[in-house]
């Protein structure tokens, strides 16, 4: 078949526009398919993607806000745990310095024992172990105290175990006593107790005030 | 035309006889190409509706998402609040558990203290692990002082006994000695040193000496003895 210019021209009027519609048309049909159809679905495609992410959202929202209750509660009760316990067992500056504020815990208990305090002194805190899994935004160290005293060897002890019972988070990390040939009944003793502090309360300077 | 049958009259012209096929090319290719053209237009139509749709939806839900958008803070920041307070009250409870009550326990050594032995020095130590040292390493926030926290920690407590003991001058054994660590193996101790741990011992013979304060004979001499228990571990767990 021997297609040429010459012989489309010479072809009837009538075909000739049925051919050019036919052409118009389906260049037309694949435009629209390419430039209207195709970014239309895409962005179709998209809010809906959307829209069941909102839809899912909004889901959640609902659950969680159905639970705010329970939620609100089971918060309170802890903050009232933790409060309980750094109201009770945590060591708090006095003065802006901790063993200040545990001199001022102690000296009641060492009077009670009959335990002689002499001098109070503070180490560098040790921070407390974290899992990886849940690190609080607040850190908590156990700060040593040391105690140094004299007294009998109950007395020395009726302080320990006095300290013990009164704040039950004051732990006991090192205890010497020695004996003193001058006063075979009165010991010398050095006594160390750790508390839990806040990072916060953490000395900025160098340890050791006394 | 056709001889056979002389009634039959064709009356189609000459030009009607040759449009009979041309008109159904004409008229069916053009036809045909635009549907072609129309049926992606209804499904552009189509499409454009259900976006309209979907975006209608879609605000609907922003809307509705703002509006809860207080309410939901409120929960998260109590959910927070929580998991603060959990890990908080977890490093607490590694404290917690690491305490070993021992005043109780070195009360018992009165008990077990004979007239013939005397305690000249104790000591109840803990290998704390490596302080904070403040200023100098202090990180700048909190998640970077986490890094700075051990994750699980044992310390090592010993008790460490120096004293002098009576031994009568014909018996090599030191007896009270004995006795005292005897006592150390009851349960009134178990709370502070390892009973599967044996204790490190020594002794010493000292001069003899006829005015010691500990026995009542002038025939006596005494032993100067050391004794190292393993104590239970402190364990942040």
């Amino acid at each position: 078949m021997n297609l040429s210019v010459e012989s489309i021209k010479n072809l009837p009027k009538p075909i000739l526009v049925s051919m050019v519609i036919t052409v118009l048309a389906i260049l037309g049909g694949i435009a629209v398919i390419i430039f209207l159809v195709r970014p239309q679905r895409a962005r179709t495609a998209l809010a809906s993607k959307e829209v069941f992410e909102l839809q899912s959202t909004l889901m959640t929202m609902q659950a969680d806000i159905k639970k705010t209750d329970e939620q609100v509660e089971k918060t309170a009760q802890l903050k009232v745990k933790r409060d309980e316990w750094i109201t009770t067992g945590t060591l708090t500056p006095y003065l802006g310095s901790l063993w200040m504020g545990a001199k001022s815990l102690m000296g009641p208990v060492a009077q009670k024992a009959g335990f002689k305090l002499e001098t109070v002194k503070d180490y560098p805190p040790i921070l407390l172990p974290v899992l990886p899994s849940s690190v609080p935004v607040e850190i908590y160290a156990r700060q040593p105290i040391e105690f140094i005293g004299r007294g009998s060897f109950d007395q020395i002890i009726g302080f320990i175990q006095e300290t013990e019972e009164t704040y039950p988070l004051t732990i006991l990390s090192g205890l010497v006593i020695l004996s003193q040939l001058q006063t075979p009944e009165c010991h010398k003793a050095v006594i160390t107790f750790e508390w839990p502090v806040k990072q916060e309360w953490l000395p900025s300077g160098p340890a050791g005030q006394k | 035309m056709n001889d056979k049958n002389p009634l039959h009259f064709d009356f189609l012209l000459d030009s009607e006889r040759l449009s009979s096929s041309q008109l159904r090319l004409c008229f069916i290719v053009p036809v045909f190409a635009v549907l072609c053209l129309l049926a992606p237009l209804v499904v552009w139509v189509q499409e454009s509706s259900q976006a309209n749709g979907i975006h209608s939806r879609k605000q609907l839900l922003d809307v509705e998402i703002a509006s809860l958008k207080t309410k939901h803070e409120h929960v998260l920041k109590a959910r927070a609040e929580e998991k603060e307070l959990t890990a908080q009250l977890q490093q607490l409870g590694f404290y917690r558990t690491s305490k070993n009550a021992v005043g109780a326990t070195l009360a018992n050594l009165t008990n077990c203290v004979s007239s013939r032995i005397q305690l000249t020095e104790l000591r109840l130590l803990t290998q704390t692990s490596a302080p904070f040292n403040g200023p100098q390493v202090r990180p700048k926030n909190a998640l970077e002082l986490a890094k700075l926290c051990p994750t699980n920690q044992t310390e090592e407590v010993t008790l460490r006994l120096v004293g002098r003991s009576v031994q009568p001058g014909d018996n090599p054994n030191p007896v009270e000695v004995n006795r005292f660590l005897q006592a150390f193996q009851t349960p009134a101790f178990s709370s502070l040193v390892s009973q599967t741990k044996k204790p490190k011992v020594s002794f010493q013979e000292e001069a003899s000496s006829s005015s010691a304060p500990l026995g009542e004979g002038n025939q006596q001499e005494f032993v100067s003895f050391e004794i190292i228990y393993e104590c239970l571990p402190r364990r942040f767990q």
